[in-house]
């Protein structure tokens, strides 16, 4: 019995260790491979270190600061519009009852379930006949598309945590529906809302497909520069770029937590 | 007199009657804006994809509606929807269970090691073509691993260490699938479990089931539609995705959706209805594999059971 | 069972400390006590939920088993009625077969029949609660622990519910320990009381003794008797020294022997035997209750409780009243 307990111990150690391992111990030969240009076969460390890819990446050919931007852009545009329709559509979904409201909500979340190539590429069709939208515009609707179910799950589970109680007691308390949700929802809202805004952000980073296919090939995000690179394995440059596109989402998961801190230490209401 | 009076009083009524109805259904307003463009852009543009592989082509000098599909009709697009089925039924699968296991522990053992949580929600925050570049180069075999290998000794050339990119089994792949999809489970189910945990742990404990008993009989069947919901969104997401098996298949190894980029990008306007055609196939496998699962969700809720 | 100098921690603080408790077979023991008393820690410690700091816990055969049922239901949603009773049965390993047969048997001591398959939510409240106290009793618990078992439920089903577990309680004879904040349901089943104040037993008894002679004036307190006062007080009221023992020196009265004096009949006021005063004060509150009125009365700066009897007698707010105080129903304490 005793051995057995034991057994299974070391066993789950084990497991813990192993999948640690799988997900960390890729990021060492990444930074490792952005600092040479040879690291021949067998050797765990190479023995000429260049910063050659470095210089690259922030020279004008390697447009690692343009596809910086370009992704920005994209990306706050794609969290603007999951404010703008995520917010009102996870509260209705959450606080009312209506009829076809499984259906409604099926069709909120379809792209989680479905792949969604077929619709974007149908899209850019459309797209093209009206040509005179912009290319960040379209790219981030077809970001919009991929991020929404993400964002209105999110946000339907933290109203569905709040409940109307709170609601109901404020408007006992004469307050109305604005005031209601700045008041009461919104601060109560907030993690969630960091939460939602972090995958929109990095979903709408890391699109290859939908980003290139809505822009033709033409708006240079990172992973639209990063790809032919890794492709034709060009170890060094590749790992110098993912370095790079860890920075934005490393700020960003630190803004997350400080965020979240902020927030929470303003909230006596957690600390019970 | 008293009938003017009913009359002005009616149409008060009335007055307030409407100002509560459009009251009552005023709420519902913020979901039209998501919803309309979910209807325009998604289902809208499905159709309209549909429209567009079925724009008559001169084939062979024939006009035919419906070449595409017809294209598709042969033994290796078929071994090729197999494939591909598979591997995203399998990653679906193992991320699935890894996860929920992964979930279990974290919850039960490692509660307080905030740093291991941060570790298993990491590669969320990393982009799937990142992945599969990060994979490529340890698992390769001039990879890091390989070199790993040499060092303890167990190898002593880079041919003996096994193949895993650009495999016959898609190895490379469904690993690179799973160091993405694992966290995802996680970050989706870690809440619920730790919340199952609180509520049901004693209340088994009392009746003297074990920590195991109580995950297999309580826990999963009470999690059950969400874990499998979440497995469903990693099948979709895996049998519609292109970088990975670009990167890490061999090129023969017939994933659709790395075929119809290539038809779609390389091979020119006219061969994109086959990109749509194929891409369609794939949505309409997902959808069906949906409706079994509602309907087997159904059929549970049917029978009286209800969990959330 | 039987525990001695039993400590309980939670977060390094105790909880439960040095506690002895002995529990007869057969027998209810009801365990009283303010929130955040330690209630529900001693239970979860007995239950095994949580682990003893110090002391022992012992049975009279060597060993024993628990069962522990919370406030709320708690039945596993996904499981019909026959299944969550028989989930500890598919513990301990016994066949599908024979553990449903036991369980459908057990039904109609739950009163239960025919409900077998349905799930909890198509459950009324006071059917959960019943197949929540099935699912502990079919495992034949030695000692069945109840956590305020009837609390979240209406008046008149807790006192079906109440009745019902008494009367099983006492054909299959096993014995409780049950944690109630309610004075009636401790009196309706009760064969010993405790009450916990501060993580340790204050007192047990029998439930007379616990009114007659509460061990403290903080026990006094939490069972809110009225009419509390000191030694000293009712010494000014009496106006002579009174007898008993001089350590107890606080004494409760309950209203309904409080008389009122009437001001129109003063020929009782000669009457006084001796073993009785008489206290002047004016009413600062009328309540109706079930069998007439229930006032009180500043008098010397102490509010005293008193219930009349009868309808027909209206006292008046501000109104100036005389009480008979009879000295025999005053009950004695120590402080």
């Amino acid at each position: 019995m005793v051995k057995r307990k034991r057994a299974q111990r070391i066993l789950i150690i084990i497991f813990i260790i192993l999948f640690s391992l799988f997900f960390l111990l890729p990021f060492i030969p990444l930074t490792v491979w952005s600092f040479t240009k040879q690291w021949p076969w067998p050797l765990l460390l190479p023995e000429k270190w260049s910063i050659d890819s470095w210089k690259y990446l922030l020279s004008a050919s390697g447009r690692a600061g343009e596809g910086i931007v370009n992704s920005l852009i994209v990306a706050a545009l794609t969290l603007m519009g999951n404010l703008l329709l995520g917010i009102p559509a996870a509260r209705t979904l959450a606080q009312y009852e209506f009829r076809g409201k499984m259906i409604v909500f099926s069709i909120l979340l379809a792209p989680l379930f479905i792949p969604y190539t077929v619709s974007i590429m149908g899209m850019f069709d459309f797209a093209i006949r009206f040509d005179f939208i912009n290319d960040y515009i379209s790219v981030a609707i077809a970001h919009l598309l991929v991020t929404l179910p993400y964002f209105v799950a999110t946000i339907w589970f933290q109203f569905r945590l709040i409940g109307r109680k709170l609601q109901e007691a404020a408007i006992s308390l004469g307050a109305n529906e604005w005031k209601i949700f700045i008041w009461i929802e919104w601060p109560l809202l907030l993690p969630s809302i960091l939460l939602g805004s972090f995958l929109v952000i990095v979903i709408s980073f890391s699109q290859y497909l939908p980003t290139w296919i809505m822009s033709g090939g033409t708006l240079l995000t990172i992973p639209l520069i990063m790809f032919p690179f890794a492709s034709s394995g060009n170890s060094s440059i590749v790992a110098a770029y993912s370095l790079v596109f860890f920075v934005p989402i490393l700020v960003l998961m630190i803004m997350y937590y400080l965020l979240l801190r902020i927030n929470s230490r303003k909230h006596f209401m957690d600390r019970r | 007199m008293s009938n003017g009076w009913n009359e002005d009083g009616w149409k008060m009524w009335r007055i307030n009657e409407l100002g509560h109805q459009i009251n009552k259904h005023k709420g519902l307003l913020g979901i039209l804006p998501a919803l309309l463009f979910m209807l325009i852009f998604f289902l809208g543009g499905s159709i309209h994809s549909v429209t567009l592989s079925l724009e008559s082509q001169p084939v062979h000098g024939q006009q035919d509606q419906f070449w595409a599909y017809k294209e598709l009709l042969n033994l290796s697009f078929f071994r090729s929807v197999g494939i591909t089925v598979g591997m995203a039924a399998a990653v679906a699968v193992f991320s699935g269970v890894t996860g929920l296991l992964a979930a279990l522990l974290l919850a039960e053992r490692f509660r307080q090691w905030k740093w291991l949580q941060i570790i298993f929600q990491l590669p969320i925050g990393i982009p799937h073509l990142l992945s599969a570049y990060l994979l490529m180069q340890v698992f390769m075999q001039s990879g890091w691993y390989s070199r790993m290998a040499y060092h303890f000794g167990w190898i002593d050339s880079f041919e003996s260490f096994p193949v895993l990119v650009h495999d016959d089994w898609g190895i490379g792949v469904i690993l690179a699938y799973m160091w993405k999809e694992v966290p995802f489970i996680v970050l989706l189910i870690y809440p619920f479990i730790v919340k199952l945990i609180s509520d049901w742990k004693e209340t088994a404990m009392v009746l003297g089931g074990s920590f195991f008993q109580t995950v297999r009989w309580v826990i999963v069947p009470i999690l059950l539609p969400m874990w499998v919901g979440g497995m469903w969104v990693v099948f979709a997401f895996t049998l519609g995705a292109y970088e990975i098996p670009a990167l890490l298949a061999k090129t023969s190894f017939g994933s659709i959706p790395v075929m119809a980029f290539q038809e779609y990008s390389q091979f020119g306007l006219e061969r994109q209805p086959l990109a749509i055609a194929m891409n369609l196939v794939l949505a309409a496998i997902s959808l069906l594999v949906g409706c079994l699962l509602i309907y087997l969700q159904l059929g549970w809720y049917k029978k009286g059971r209800r969990v959330w | 069972m039987r525990l001695e100098k039993i400590s309980i921690q939670i977060n390094n603080d105790n909880i439960i400390n040095s506690l002895d408790l002995k529990i007869n077979s057969g027998e209810i023991f009801v365990l009283m006590g303010p929130s955040g008393s330690g209630k529900t820690t001693l239970l979860k410690g007995i239950a095994g939920l949580l682990p003893f700091a110090s002391g022992k816990q012992t049975w009279e055969n060597g060993t024993g088993t628990t069962g522990l049922v919370f406030q709320e239901p708690r039945l596993f949603p996904h499981l019909t009625v026959v299944e969550n009773i028989a989930f500890g049965l598919r513990v301990r390993g016994i066949s599908v077969k024979e553990r449903k047969a036991m369980a459908l048997n057990f039904l109609k001591n739950l009163q239960l029949e025919s409900l077998e398959n349905r799930y909890p939510h198509q459950l009324s409240g006071g059917q959960q609660q019943r197949v929540s106290l099935g699912r502990a009793l079919i495992l034949n618990p030695d000692l069945l622990l109840l956590d305020e078992p009837f609390a979240s439920l209406d008046t008149s089903l807790r006192l079906d519910l109440i009745e019902w577990l008494y009367e099983l309680q006492r054909n299959l004879g096993f014995s409780i320990l049950w944690v109630t904040h309610y004075i009636d349901e401790a009196l309706s089943v009760a064969d010993r009381i405790g009450i916990i104040l501060n993580g340790g037993l204050q007192q047990i008894g029998i439930p007379s003794e616990l009114f007659q002679k509460p061990a403290s004036e903080k026990i006094a307190q939490f069972l809110s008797l009225p009419n509390r006062f000191s030694r000293g007080q009712w010494r000014k009221w009496f106006q002579y020294e009174l007898n008993g023992l001089q350590t107890q020196d606080r004494g409760w009265i309950d209203p309904k022997h409080l008389q009122l004096i009437d001001e129109g009949n003063r020929s009782g006021e000669g009457n006084i035997e001796e073993a009785a005063c008489i206290i002047s004060g004016f009413v600062t509150k009328v309540r109706p209750s079930r069998e007439g009125y229930s006032i009180t009365v500043l008098a010397d700066s102490k509010s005293l409780e008193v219930n009349t009897t009868g309808w027909k007698r209206v006292p008046k707010l501000k109104e100036k009243i005389r009480i008979r105080v009879p000295f025999e129903h005053i009950h004695w304490y120590s402080e």
